[in-house]
């Protein structure tokens, strides 16, 4: 039986978990401070922090990592969480239920085709393809898919983020140019092709289009989830 | 389950909390062992959300006081995770340092496939939705 004392943090943990929410905090306020600007999003900014300061230090990855199992730990509480959005704006679902459906599914097969298939035509490796494949989801939905089919769940968590800022940032040039003006529209795809960092850019001119983003990145999670493993096989 | 209740009879925030994030891990849990004991092809934490979802459509159905209880403690639990939700991925992230030479050798596919796939599913998607809904009620 392990001794009570076992339970108290040790120091070093402590310390690079004060130095994760640091580094976090700090990006939302450079985020704040650029009026909101997806580009300056508070996760990169806190990987590029972090990350910087493990190098510098020649602290191995797998001793910070244990230091901030906490974090990693509320990631599965925090995707069932996405629960929650999803059943407030089921009635969206019902009323529009043609549309959705297949909105959605065009739209994240076509994102996970064209990703992975793109990188391999471009002389990628496999496992690059593999990781290319669910980051239109929700980052950690994403991840717990990477690590299924055979992708490095790193390196999906940065495309996923990377991923949503390019939605975020042609979501308006692209959808009027195609006339799409209905915000149903606008939301769904956002939410769809850019999980919660285009429906963060979203949410605020319109609340439709954040039900309708909510929607998005809470089915998108699940079809993702179901389809992705199948897909998959086709880049093995 | 009881819930200490305040002098309006609502549930004190602090414990709602606690409350909320347990059911959640109690779901994430549940979802785990589906997944394992039944080989779902969805991960634990994914089956969890859509039996999180069922039971709040189901709580809402049936009597709405008897389960309010339920949905009142997983409404602010699942606000506060998914306001910091960035957070939360940090450490996992940071796992990059690792991928560094894979980063460097795959720039050119990589970010062809990013700009490309997303506004592509952008497009598919709004547009398709765009068919469906316009002309009709919200």
């Amino acid at each position: 039986m392990p001794s009570l004392t076992s339970f108290c943090i040790p120091a070093a943990s402590l310390f690079w978990l004060a130095v994760t929410v640091s580094a976090y905090l700090f990006g939302r306020a450079v985020q704040r401070s650029l009026r909101g600007n997806p580009a300056a999003n508070p996760v990169l900014i806190a990987i590029a922090i972090v990350s910087g300061l493990l190098t510098a230090g020649h602290v191995p990855y797998e001793s910070y990592f244990r230091s901030t199992w906490l974090l990693t730990f509320l990631l599965a509480p925090a995707t069932v969480a996405l629960g929650v959005p999803l059943e407030n704006n089921f009635i969206h679902v019902k009323r529009s239920f043609r549309g959705i459906s297949l909105g959605l599914s065009a739209g994240s097969l076509v994102s996970m085709v064209s990703g992975a298939a793109l990188v391999k035509v471009f002389g990628g490796d496999r496992k690059v393809a593999l990781s290319m494949l669910p980051k239109a989801v929700t980052t950690p939905i994403a991840m717990a898919v990477a690590q299924q089919i055979g992708g490095e769940p790193a390196l999906t968590a940065s495309l996923a983020i990377v991923g949503g800022i390019v939605a975020a940032a042609t979501l308006r040039l692209i959808l009027s140019a195609m006339r799409v003006r209905d915000w149903r529209a606008v939301g769904l795809a956002a939410g769809t092709a850019g999980s919660g960092v285009a429906a963060a850019h979203v949410a605020p001119t319109s609340g439709t289009a954040a039900a309708f983003a909510a929607v998005g990145i809470g089915l998108n999670g699940i079809l993702t989830a179901v389809t992705a493993p199948i897909i998959a096989v086709l880049f093995r | 389950m009881r819930v200490e209740m305040d002098a309006k009879g609502a549930a004190k925030p602090a414990l709602r909390l606690i409350v909320g994030v347990s059911i959640l891990l109690v779901f994430g849990l549940a979802g785990n062992r589906l997944h394992a004991r039944y080989s779902i092809p969805l991960p634990g934490a994914v089956v969890g959300l859509v039996l999180l979802a069922g039971a709040l459509a189901i709580a809402r159905r049936i009597s709405a006081s008897r389960m309010k209880w339920f949905a009142e403690s997983v409404a602010p639990a699942s606000r506060v995770l998914l306001n910091h939700l960035g957070l939360l991925f940090v450490p996992a992230g940071c796992a990059v340092v690792t991928e560094a030479d894979v980063l460097r050798r795959n720039w050119i596919p990589i970010v062809t496939a990013l700009v490309v796939s997303t506004t592509l599913g952008l497009a598919v998607c709004g547009w398709i939705m765009h068919r469906f809904v316009s002309g009709q009620e919200e």
